[in-house]
């Protein structure tokens, strides 16, 4: 197992993090065996990512995925969490069932996939978590954006410049793409490979938008009448997400 | 009556977001025992917590004053986690979220329980919905879900108002025992409407996707049989009835169902209880003022008999009274010889258990189950390459 020798316990633990969420269950002196670690290493290490909730225990006390990665990424929304919203809400839209829908927000000139529900139809490019696109070609990153003040949406960019290497006129680019856009409804965008998005924000605890909601299409879909509907449940399930999570 | 309950899970999140982080960070009081294992992954956590509750890149003087750690130790985390691309790190030298920790964060979500919040609506805090009350709670409590419940004071009009507000408040699930089977289409299409999953719990309720009941027919069978055979199949029975739920009529169905094989035994009176023993005690009442010689009782539920036995056992001998639910008091009289001599006893807890179960095998059912799965690839590389068996 190749590690780093800077800190090699940090690499150990992910190893032991990997096994796990591809074998909920396995036992420590299995994960020992597996990675050629010492069995009271791993039990040290276990019982150090159970601690921190890296790993959890399942009902009959196997080892599993810990909660502690979703809630380091998720947003707080009222008295609960965004992501867990989406993932209850997004069943309750009959128009997105069998489409593929995200959570996206900007991250400086990027925009970040938070979460993806599958759907059935086959896209050009498959979002996951984590992935960045530019924001300049995210409808979800821009419809956040869009629901800024200007003076906001350039400084939530600018927090970014030095992380991403952005120069000015990167920014007043971004925010004159920003500015252009249409100022109520959905934002639609035609992504890379010939994906389609549209995208509604979610507004967070202080009436701002915090993430969007992204339906992405297979190339083609422009049927007008569908986009209405689609576009329309898509702001139905941003405002269930944003209202909801004040609900606790 | 409103009551809400949360039984928050494990780590729940609640409040203060990103300054709570931080301020849980300064407090080596708030951890846990068995941090100290491994001190390079524990450290490893707060860094992550911390840059993830920045909600922007943070340069490396700013994780070491914040973690309070030796920088060289901070570094060298820092630059693992780079490595394992659960931080990226930007050209200025800063760190942010990277990746791994959105796809670790999908993959734990996924694992998460199903339902977070409930509602439940029932009749009354009469014994029977307090002890499937509680079974919920602990249900729910279990999978770190929310409950929020509604007693309807026996009013149909407050439990729909409650049906409505409970589907307006976006829970994931709703469970309802009736106060009347059939007057709350309305509230219950609102729920649908909303795509919650409705269960109805002990009685049938129009238009909810699934029903979870005692087999009443049977109870009304099995405590008509004991009567019958201990009038010895003939006498005047009375039958004391309750609130309009299926549970209800479907005990007198079977009851009936039973007496029709004893054609000496007449039902010579339906009376009217609800769900408390007040509600027998005016029944019989009734009856006594009706004048009607009457050798044996059925009351549709245990509260409703023990009314019954209040005001009429002072008969010599009180006439037998079947019922059903199986509560501690009718069982006593059982045991002691009467007047209650018989109840088909249900399980209140186990009914909502059940339905609960039932609600939740509704919402897996109901789109959540991920129709794409993805299968993690392994690298194969000059480390790997002697352990790698190709499979073309």
């Amino acid at each position: 197992m190749g590690v780093s020798s800077r800190t090699p316990a940090v690499h150990r633990a992910m190893r032991v993090v990997e096994t796990v969420a591809g074998r909920p269950g396995i036992a420590p002196s299995e994960i020992a065996a597996e990675l050629g670690l010492a069995r009271s290493s791993v039990v040290d290490l276990v019982a150090t990512l159970d601690a921190e909730s890296l790993l959890g225990r399942d009902e009959v006390d196997g080892l599993r995925l810990g909660d502690r990665p979703a809630t380091l990424v998720d947003l707080p929304l009222g008295g609960s969490r965004l992501l867990e919203r989406f993932g209850r809400s997004c069943q309750r839209v009959a128009e997105l069932e069998g489409h593929t829908v995200s959570v996206d927000r900007p991250v400086g000139a990027q925009s970040v996939c938070l979460d993806v529900r599958m759907g059935r139809l086959p896209l050009r490019l498959t979002p996951r978590p984590g992935q960045q696109t530019p924001l300049a070609e995210s409808a979800g990153g821009l419809a956040v954006l869009r629901g800024l003040t200007p003076e906001r949406a350039g400084g939530r960019i600018a927090q970014y410049a030095g992380h991403q290497g952005l120069s000015d006129g990167d920014i007043a680019e971004l925010l004159a793409i920003r500015a252009a856009l249409s100022p109520t409804g959905v934002v639609g965008r035609a992504g890379r490979h010939g994906a389609e998005q549209l995208a509604a924000p979610i507004r967070g605890d202080a009436d701002e938008p915090v993430a969007a909601v992204v339906l992405h299409l297979p190339a083609g879909h422009r049927d007008t009448s569908e986009q209405r509907r689609w576009s329309r449940a898509l702001l139905s399930l941003a405002a269930t997400i944003g209202g909801a999570g004040r609900h606790g | 009556m409103k009551r809400t309950l949360r039984h928050a899970g494990r780590h729940v999140n609640v409040g203060g977001p990103y300054t709570s982080a931080m301020q849980r960070l300064r407090n080596p009081d708030d951890r846990a025992p068995g941090r100290a294992r491994v001190p390079a992954v524990g450290r490893a956590a707060r860094i992550l917590e911390v840059i993830s509750a920045a909600d922007r890149p943070m340069g490396l003087a700013e994780i070491t004053r914040v973690v309070a750690a030796p920088k060289s130790s901070v570094m060298g985390i820092c630059h693992a986690l780079a490595e394992e691309n659960l931080l990226s790190r930007g050209a200025d030298g800063s760190y942010a979220p990277g990746a791994r920790l959105f796809e670790l964060a999908a993959a734990a979500r996924s694992l998460a329980p199903p339902v977070g919040r409930v509602g439940y609506c029932y009749p009354s805090e009469e014994q029977f919905f307090v002890a499937g009350r509680e079974a919920l709670l602990e249900a729910a409590a279990a999978l770190g879900a929310a409950v929020e419940i509604r007693c309807a004071d026996q009013s149909v009009e407050q439990q729909a108002r409650d049906l409505v507000e409970l589907a307006g408040s976006g829970v994931d699930l709703l469970l309802v025992d009736p106060v009347a089977s059939d007057a709350l289409q309305d509230a219950i299409a609102v729920a649908r409407e909303a795509r919650i999953p409705i269960v109805a719990v002990g009685s049938t309720v129009a238009g909810t996707a699934a029903t979870v009941t005692t087999d009443n027919t049977k109870a009304g069978a099995l405590v008509g049989r004991l009567l019958a055979r201990r009038l010895n199949g003939r006498g005047r029975v009375v039958i004391v009835d309750g609130i309009a739920i299926t549970a209800n009529a479907d005990r007198i169905a079977g009851f009936l169902g039973v007496l029709r094989q004893y054609p000496q035994l007449q039902v010579v009176g339906h009376f009217y209880g609800d769900l408390n023993a007040e509600s027998g005690q005016r029944a019989a009442q009734e009856v006594i003022e009706s004048g009607i010689e009457v050798d044996g009782f059925f009351a549709v539920n245990d509260q409703i008999a023990l009314g019954l036995a209040s005001a009429l056992g002072s008969g010599s001998p009180p006439a037998p009274i079947v019922s059903v639910d199986g509560v501690a008091a009718a069982v006593e009289q059982i045991r002691v010889g009467g007047p209650i001599i018989g109840t088909a006893a249900q399980d209140p807890a186990e009914l909502m258990r059940l339905g609960f179960r039932t609600g939740l095998a509704l919402l897996a059912d109901s789109g959540r189950l991920e129709r794409t799965a993805f299968l993690t690839p392994v690298l194969v590389d000059a480390d790997s390459v002697q352990d790698y068996q190709p499979w073309g």
